[in-house]
């Protein structure tokens, strides 16, 4: 289990979350929600080892996260974040390559492609593609890693309505396989209903 | 990987160096005997002139501009940037200073292996001043670190002038010398102590390659796959001021090649590091080879700087791919 308490976040000189406490399960898929700016992206990254809280702990199976080196972090958490960029013009099966460095397998990349619908992309220049084909790829890269816990940062951003509700599909499966899935949602609670846990941020 | 296109590579040097043998201030009758009987003393002029100043050049520009291609790699990767090269990234400068320092201290000899290692400690410390500098919070900001690199290699640069008019030893190099760069004052000496660190350099930009592959992919991404940004920058950097340090500290600075050779390579051969390396670094040796025998012989008996020759070269090449295959490296 990732158990936040008493957290306080800070980005640049501004305190995005104040006193805030969350526990994310195995087996269980939690939304994050919250207008623009509440500090969803900020607990996410937070939760996932990637920012130090001003107070506050973060621990991961009773040990701080802190403690926790980056190879180790990626065998147990992957991440897929809202702004991932590709520089440089590989291609998806190559990119897809590289985040197996420290976890997954050709058995999970390959149900990573699936659900993502990305099969027909894997020859292609991962920087020829569109926003939304860029954002399936960094997805599967995070769910090629077959780690126990995901985040995913808006996944369903750009994505039309068939992705959305695939995608949606294929994290319920993960699921109920024991993964914790942590989601960061701009959707109202009613369109959630997917989800296990919905946690609204409070508006500061 | 296209096999064919590093074989013509490979002929385009074998022919580079032909050229090279065969043209220069001046004419060998005799350039095949003396070429193929080195032991032979028969013609004593050619004889000097291939084995003691054109061979040890021609080798001398393969090993440098081989540096040159692949500390590029090792600049643009180390920092994700399309710009970055060891002339802006404030290795050269560094390294140039590193080397006019220690002249200047009498504690090494120029083409000695001190010269190099004087050479290596200025590029590192350089490179790690400007990622600090350019640090912007937790995030290493790729259009922050090049301005902040030009800014600290222009004032190093100043350094070194500054440095170089105080030294008034006889095997001192001029301003012009490490602004530019020339293959002039090369010697067969310089390369027992050049060879190694030009493969010592490329083993560890060879080594650290992969790591590179995933840091093109940004730092957070990379931490998230499960490898250190940091290291691995650092990692790069350490290659890239061996590879430098030993270029700079035998023929000064010599601007362009470091960015043009891995764009080059790049095209032909795709994004993946390891082969990168070893293309940009044939690329390199090609350009600056024939660079080198283009700055002694347009002018003879006068030289160029080198430096023009490979801007004049390198960047029609360089402008030319890249405006047929832009979507090799997309800016950010």
């Amino acid at each position: 289990m990732i158990s936040a308490r008493k957290l306080s976040l800070v980005r640049g000189e501004k305190i995005v979350l104040e006193n805030f406490s969350i526990d994310i399960q195995l087996g269980q898929i939690t939304a994050i929600l919250g207008p623009n700016g509440c500090g969803k992206s900020t607990l996410l990254a937070a939760l996932s080892g990637d920012l130090q809280p001003a107070t506050g702990d973060i621990s991961l199976d009773d040990r701080p996260i802190n403690e926790y080196s980056i190879a180790q972090l990626a065998r147990i958490r992957a991440v897929s974040s809202q702004s991932q960029r590709f520089s440089l013009a590989f291609t998806v099966e190559q990119i897809l390559e590289m985040s197996l460095l420290r976890s997954g397998n050709e058995e999970s990349t390959s149900n990573a492609i699936q659900a993502l619908n990305i099969a027909h992309l894997l020859g292609r220049k991962v920087t020829t593609l569109s926003g939304g084909e860029q954002q399936r790829v960094g997805i599967a890269m995070a769910i090629a890693q077959a780690t126990p816990y995901l985040f995913l940062d808006e996944p369903f951003a750009a994505q039309d309505l068939e992705s959305i509700t695939r995608i949606q599909k294929f994290l319920r499966e993960l699921a109920v396989q024991g993964v914790g899935v942590v989601v960061v949602a701009h959707a109202q609670e009613d369109s959630l209903d997917w989800c296990d846990v919905k946690v609204r941020l409070p508006i500061r | 990987m296209k096999r064919w296109l590093t074989w013509i590579y490979i002929s385009v040097l074998l022919l580079a160096i032909l050229l090279a043998l065969s043209v220069g201030a001046s004419h060998l009758e005799h350039l095949w005997q003396v070429l193929f009987h080195p032991s032979a003393r028969t013609f004593l002029g050619d004889h000097n002139i291939l084995w003691q100043i054109r061979i040890p050049r021609i080798v001398t520009a393969i090993l440098v501009g081989a540096s040159l291609g692949a500390a590029g790699v090792m600049a643009q990767g180390a920092c994700n940037n399309p710009l970055a090269e060891p002339a802006i990234v404030g290795t050269s400068a560094g390294a140039a200073f590193g080397v006019v320092a220690g002249l200047l201290a009498n504690i090494v000899t120029i083409g000695s292996l001190g010269a190099i290692g004087c050479g290596i400690a200025g590029g590192l410390i350089a490179s790690l001043l400007t990622l600090h500098l350019a640090r912007n919070r937790d995030a290493q900001a790729s259009v922050v670190l090049i301005i902040v690199g030009i800014a600290t290699s222009a004032t190093i640069a100043a350094l070194v002038g500054i440095t170089t008019s105080m030294i008034s030893r006889a095997d001192a190099r001029s301003v012009s010398f490490w602004a530019w760069g020339s293959l002039a004052l090369t010697t067969g000496k310089d390369l027992w102590v050049l060879f190694p660190v030009v493969v010592i350099g490329i083993g560890a930009a060879w080594f650290i390659a992969p790591a590179l592959d995933v840091l093109s992919l940004g730092d957070s991404t990379a931490r998230h796959i499960g490898m250190d940004p940091v290291k691995t920058r650092r990692i790069a950097l350490i290659a890239l001021s061996v590879l430098v340090a030993g270029s700079v500290s035998t023929v000064g600075t010599i601007a362009f090649l470091g960015l043009a050779a891995p764009h080059i390579a790049r095209l032909g051969f795709g994004p993946r590091h390891r082969p990168l390396v070893l293309h940009s670094a044939l690329i390199g040796a090609v350009i600056l080879l024939i660079a080198d025998t283009g700055a002694r012989t347009v002018a003879a008996p006068s030289e160029l700087p080198i430096g023009l020759i490979t801007a004049l070269i390198g960047a029609p090449i360089l402008i030319t791919l890249v405006r047929r295959n832009i979507d090799v490296w997309r800016v950010q």
